[in-house]
């Protein structure tokens, strides 16, 4: 193994973990203000795609309007979702909400095979090419999915932290009844979270669309890659998330560029095991009742 | 109304719920336009069943072949019916949806037989006719099939099962003499293979193999893909290590092959990339954009030009609004099946189809010359073999680029 191959390998590792980790912190959002199972996840990430396609494609309006778009579009319908279904299932047995989102997999899943059809489409790309340099391709699509995928988690972790309405989204994760007593408006951040994290999915699926392909029945695997994220990074912290994503995206690209690509799956199970049995809660996550 | 109907197993699986549910939906809103019109006028009607993936992964090749069936049926019907012993019989076509998986196909299969009646299936992909078999053959049902893999499922202990698409190791006797008069013998010296980690991507490893050995082409390396990879960089990257003059992806549908373009293009690597399975060029475009350069494409016929071929277009853009090179290669199947009926003088003697379907020769059609064949490889004449149309992609044009009879060994 040279030296060019293991910096190729470390590039797309980091380039895949960042984008594994857009996907997870919403889906980690979600489960710390609400507590509750979003299995539809995926199904936004796959739909923030298609609003993009649709938008540059088929309207051939400008590029990052669309990404703009459509996270706007997954905002609301995160939303509205919030307000119409979950909002009533609060409090009760999480069964029901997890009922309800696995619902939600099959009505969109099965309603985007009927519109978008079941080809593969692509988005192009605005930047294109890419530079050698010491034996390394440095892919420039990639290279700005991945700083823009950085520049807008490094934006939410600041949202959290710095903001009014990122301290009043923490205080409802950390302690519902607390938050509300001190006048926070629980019932709106439930919404402002779910909106947030569904449109956070939609840009993951815009900027991995473009650099992939799109179909409707992406959304499954993405469910499944943030899922298995959230685990490992601990439910409900955004720095899990992102160490989770970067550690499953090196796994992905390492162990499948040295051994094979069924071996990086069994590789990153055993990583998951791995920290669940020494921290049970994940790198960074705190214990939920 | 025809409907799927959903058999819930006694685990119930998130994913198998997912896609069994989604394709309940679809299924039974697809059900009803893919009816023949004619079906319930005809005073005799003689059904063929497709038990074909019209959702997930490899639906495009499933909706391709279901296309050329409902196709073929109005078409067959509105110039009469299928002549059996001097009287007409109309054609119905069934759909049911096997998501390309094995248990639903099986399931799919048990309904379109024991439900439907019917005696001629078809079906899609190694998964589905994996599952379609286990049902047709002991049935005595004739099956026509696109499947790669499993020849343990083929042959003279399945003497109802015919292999309509050229496999890519018959399309190999075509593409890969094209690609040394196209690229040059010397520039073709070594090869490395992508397939699907799965029985079908195995059985395609080997007839690469066998394909380079005839051809006296070194290997390099071969790599499996998962059907769940997202990106495709790290598998390209290990494959192009050893810098092979041309890259087979196989069976690999037209999403995962233009991103194993795309990938290898980024990489650096610039020799030409096969994919006998794509056969189709919009989304190899759409999804490599300018990468996609130097792509063979085998039995992808993207300039029809012949008058059955422009009928054909013509015809399937009318009736489903779009068409592609896939559409097209499947849509002769009926015509042969229905040539054997006629020829065998009965719509329920499956044996008697089987054996005259063997012999049925097709002239112009969308591939042009259909001969079914395999006799000495498989002991049966089962396995279609035409003129392999093969398009080229160069700097993001697709063009038609040769067309030849495969050149078959003796032994085949």
């Amino acid at each position: 193994m040279s030296i060019p191959e293991l910096l190729q390998m470390t590039l797309t590792g980091i380039n895949l973990g960042v984008m594994y980790a857009l996907i997870a912190v919403g889906l980690t959002l979600i489960f710390g203000v609400m507590r509750i199972i979003q299995y539809a996840h995926g199904e936004m990430y796959m739909l923030g795609a298609f609003v993009l396609y649709y938008w540059t494609e088929k309207f051939a309006m400008p590029y990052w309007l669309g990404i703009l778009a459509s996270f706007i579009v997954i905002f609301a319908l995160g939303a509205v979702l919030q307000i119409v279904l979950f909002r009533p299932l609060q409090g009760k047995n999480i069964l029901n909400s997890l009922a309800v989102s696995l619902g939600l997999v099959f009505i969109i899943s099965s309603t985007g095979q009927i519109f978008f059809g079941t080809t593969v489409k692509g988005i192009d790309s605005v930047v294109t090419g890419g530079l050698v340099f010491g034996g390394v391709y440095f892919s420039y699509e990639r290279l700005m999915i991945t700083v823009v995928a950085t520049i807008i988690i490094f934006s939410l972790w600041v949202f959290l932290k710095k903001t009014k309405m990122g301290t009043a989204i923490r205080a409802v994760s950390e302690d519902p009844d607390a938050a509300a007593l001190q006048g926070i408006r629980t019932q709106r951040i439930h919404w402002l979270a779910f909106g947030l994290g569904s449109g956070l999915a939609a840009v993951a699926g815009c900027l991995m669309g473009t650099l992939l392909s799109i179909v409707p029945s992406m959304g499954f695997l993405a469910t499944i890659k943030a899922f298995m994220i959230v685990i490992m990074g601990g439910l409900g912290s955004v720095p899990g998330a992102v160490i989770g994503g970067l550690m499953l995206g090196m796994i992905d690209s390492v162990v499948t560029t040295t051994i094979a690509a069924d071996v990086a799956i069994i590789v990153s199970f055993v990583v998951i095991f791995l920290v669940l049995v020494f921290k049970p809660t994940g790198l960074f996550g705190q214990k939920w009742d | 109304m025809k409907n799927n109907r959903i058999i819930m197993p006694k685990t119930l699986h998130r994913r198998k719920f997912i896609t069994r549910s989604s394709a309940a939906i679809l299924g039974g809103l697809a059900a009803p336009s893919i009816l023949p019109k004619y079906a319930h006028a005809a005073t005799k009607t003689i059904k063929i069943g497709g038990a074909v993936p019209l959702t997930g992964p490899v639906a495009y090749w499933g909706i391709s072949t279901m296309q050329g069936f409902v196709d073929g049926a109005e078409v067959i019907n509105e110039n009469g019916g299928v002549m059996v012993n001097g009287e007409a019989h109309m054609l119905e076509v069934i759909n049911y949806d096997t998501k390309g998986e094995v248990a639903d196909s099986r399931a799919a299969t048990l309904r379109l037989v024991e439900q439907d009646e019917v005696k001629f299936v078809y079906t899609q992909a190694a998964a589905s006719t994996v599952g379609m078999l286990q049902v047709t053959e002991p049935a005595n049902v004739l099956s026509i099939a696109a499947c790669w893999g499993y020849l343990d499922l083929f042959g003279e202990d399945y003497p109802l099962h015919f292999r309509a698409e050229m496999s890519d190791y018959e399309q190999g006797y075509a593409y890969i003499p094209f690609m040394q008069e196209h690229y040059g013998k010397d520039s073709l010296k070594t090869a490395a293979f992508i397939g699907p980690n799965d029985q079908d991507g195995f059985d395609c490893y080997v007839s690469y193999q066998r394909l380079l050995k005839y051809y006296g082409i070194e290997e390099t390396g071969f790599e499996y893909f998962n059907w769940e990879d997202i990106d495709f960089f790290p598998i390209v990257s290990k494959t192009i290590r050893n810098n092979p003059d041309f890259i087979v992806t196989s069976p690999s549908p037209p999403g995962i092959t233009a991103s194993i373009i795309k990938a290898a293009r980024e990489l650096g690597y610039k020799g030409p990339i096969c994919s006998p399975a794509a056969s189709e060029t919009d989304t190899i475009l759409e999804v490599a954009g300018e990468h996609a350069h130097d792509v063979v494409l085998p039995v992808t016929n993207v300039n029809p030009s012949s008058e059955s071929q422009i009928a054909i277009q013509k015809r399937f853009i009318e009736r489903f609004g779009s068409f592609n090179a896939l559409s097209g290669n499947y849509s002769w199947w009926i015509y042969s099946l229905v040539a054997a009926i006629e020829k065998a003088g009965t719509a329920e003697d499956t044996n008697a189809i089987a054996e005259a379907m063997a012999t049925i020769v097709l002239e112009d059609t969308y591939v042009g010359r259909v001969t079914w064949e395999g006799a000495n490889a498989h002991g049966l004449n089962r396995q279609g073999v035409y003129d392999c149309y093969t398009t080229l992609i160069e700097n993001g044009q697709a063009t038609l680029a040769d067309v030849r009879y495969p050149e078959l060994p003796e032994t085949y």
